[in-house]
């Protein structure tokens, strides 16, 4: 692995020059990287969505590498968040959804009758685009994982858990002293990490990360970033966002999507510095 | 003055900014007619104030009265010892027997509303998804709150003391003041799960949590003070029915004696009612003090209720 150079260089924010280098190197490193490819994790097989009868996934085949970072990307409204919802069903409850096809999680179809939505999403963790903490201290935060699914003997094996996942996170430094302070107290991007220590915290394999710094500032952005990198070590990310230089930034492979359609899925060098679809090499430009 | 140059540099830079619709007058001095305006704010911000002045002495005047009037006639002997004698004769002694009876109605009325009212809340507001089941269940606690308690009474009487042929009781009473109680405990249970905002709900599920440990560990906790304080409201409205308790517990110059059946209960809104209208001091004094323990006890309760929701409601 070579995740020191993934990592985005601490001075970032220049002048447009240095930034489109930046991004080159750090797909080239990628598409090395890709050559290990460990095979997909999770595979969506002709997956349609609809609410009622609106059509908003059409006919979605694609395939999410193990330990890699797989981007969703496209405008407001086209479908990616919907997509990345159907993996651990959290639409299961919204009235009229439905969903067509396969979505196959190391061969199961997460659809499938016999499959519990509850376990599958202990396997598949999700961080949503405005941090949620609960209202409630850090630690029972990080604890309401570990503690609903009776994972932990202990109190002290809890206290490591918990202090495992905050340092995951990279939030330990900042929060090991006052755990038992109120999680609103922290700021954005402090939530943001604290939500991403609390799917962890129920040892996921996958984790869904729906726009996790859009709602956040340039620094804690970069270190979410930063986080992400380091997360594909030992899980499988799956990341929406609508911001391409973050797209290009962290992922590995890059799903386009376009008004339910998937435009075109690739490495992410290909995607972004050879687009074969005009819409993709549109969107890239900024134009669409 | 220009607000919109930041956000679009590009069109600020073009034309001529500001020009659209504004007056010929510069600077931030008010229009011609600003004095008027200025007035007119003054008399209604006035108008205001009277009106608040005019619902305020009422009940100032009403709780002066109260206050005034039962601290001089209570008493340790009149908090503690029966009343004697009923409304054809003379009447006097004390109101131990409708103190103690109103504990016994509104706590059992409590305990059988607050975990239906409960169960009732947590369902409409976390299991429903607004089914047609629970409009019904909506518009029925709608009705029932909107209903005339003397109806309710009546009801009672029949279902209560009549046809299930508990005669004056303890039950009959309370479970009568719990179908008044009951819209109360239901819908703001609702209402206070219904403001816990769905990120919490949505973080709970992406973790896996099954319902019942998301609304126990989380929403629950979090209504708990609009919840509290519903039914705290609802011990306030039964706390002051009178109707009801007429036709289902009739009334007693004895303590409550362990009986919830065919056994009538004392209850402070008979005393006031009826005594007031006696032609005797000493019934007067009765009704004087169970109006003022009715009064002040109303008002802890809404004190306790407003701290509650102050102190503990943080979400």
């Amino acid at each position: 692995m070579m995740e020191e150079e993934l990592r985005p260089a601490p001075n970032r924010g220049g002048d447009k020059e240095t930034r489109k280098g930046e991004i080159e190197t750090m797909t080239q490193n990628l598409s090395e990287e890709r050559a290990q490819d460990s095979g997909g994790l999770i595979s969506l097989a002709g997956l349609n969505a609809f609410y009622g009868e609106q059509k908003v996934l059409t006919d979605i085949t694609l395939s999410i590498a193990r330990n890699k970072i797989t981007v969703f990307m496209g405008p407001s409204g086209c479908g990616k968040t919907t997509l990345l919802r159907t993996i651990n069903r959290m639409n299961d409850g919204v009235r009229n959804f439905r969903v067509t096809g396969q979505v196959l999680l190391d061969g199961t179809d997460v659809y499938s009758p016999e499959v519990d939505p509850i376990l599958l999403r202990t396997k598949v963790g999700m961080v949503f685009q405005k941090p949620n903490p609960f209202p409630i201290s850090i630690y029972d935060n990080v604890a309401f994982g570990p503690r609903i699914h009776k994972l932990t003997k202990s109190k002290s094996e809890l206290d490591q858990v918990v202090r495992a996942s905050l340092e995951k996170a990279a939030l330990w430094d900042e929060v090991g002293t006052r755990l038992s302070k109120s999680a609103l107290e922290l700021s954005g991007g402090q939530q943001q990490r604290l939500c991403i220590a609390r799917a962890l915290a129920v040892k996921p394999e996958v984790i869904l990360m729906d726009e996790p710094a859009s709602a956040l500032d340039p620094g804690s952005t970069t270190r979410i970033e930063e986080l992400l990198v380091e997360l594909k070590e030992n899980y499988t990310v799956v990341l929406v966002t609508h911001n391409m230089q973050q797209a290009a930034r962290v992922g590995n492979s890059v799903a386009f999507l376009y008004k339910g359609d998937l435009v075109e899925f690739g490495p992410a060098d290909e995607i972004f510095q050879n687009p074969k679809n005009p819409l993709t090499e549109k969107y890239i430009r900024g134009v669409l | 003055m220009s607000a919109k140059e930041p956000s679009q540099p590009a069109r600020a830079a073009v034309g001529s900014p500001n020009s659209i619709g504004r007056s010929t007058r510069s600077g931030i001095r008010g229009p011609p007619n600003y004095g008027v305006r200025r007035l007119r704010n003054a008399v209604m911000t006035g108008l205001a104030v009277a009106s608040i002045l005019i619902v305020l002495i009422p009940l100032a005047d009403i709780i002066y009265l109260f206050v005034v009037r039962g601290l001089e006639v209570v008493s340790w002997p009149a908090l503690t010892t029966i009343t004697v004698g009923t409304g054809v004769e003379f009447v006097g002694g004390g109101i131990s027997n409708a103190i103690s009876g109103t504990i016994v109605l509104i706590g059992l009325a409590t305990a059988i509303t607050v975990p239906l009212g409960l169960v009732g809340g947590i369902y409409m507001a976390e299991f429903s998804d607004n089914n047609r089941f629970s409009e019904v269940l909506r518009f029925v606690a709608d009705v029932l709150a909107g209903n005339s308690s003397m109806v309710v009474g009546l009801a009672g009487y029949f279902i209560f003391v009549l046809y299930f042929g508990w005669g004056y009781s303890a039950l009959a009473g309370s479970l009568t003041l719990s179908i008044l109680m009951f819209p109360y405990i239901f819908r703001t249970t609702e209402l206070a799960l219904r403001k816990v905002p769905n990120e919490i709900r949505e973080g709970a599920r992406a973790l896996g949590s099954t319902k019942s440990a998301m609304i126990n560990r989380l929403t629950l906790k979090f209504a708990m003070p609009g919840i509290l304080t519903g039914i705290l409201l609802s011990v306030s409205i039964g706390l002051s029915e009178t109707a009801p308790l007429l036709f289902t517990a009739s009334f007693s110059n004895y303590n409550f004696n362990g009986a919830f059946l065919h056994n009538p209960v004392g209850f402070l809104t008979y005393v006031v009612f009826v005594y007031s209208l006696l032609p005797s001091t000493s019934a007067h004094n009765l009704a004087y003090l169970s109006s003022f323990l009715l009064i002040t006890s109303i008002l802890a309760i809404n004190v306790v209720a407003r701290v509650v929701l102050r102190r503990f409601s943080k979400v």
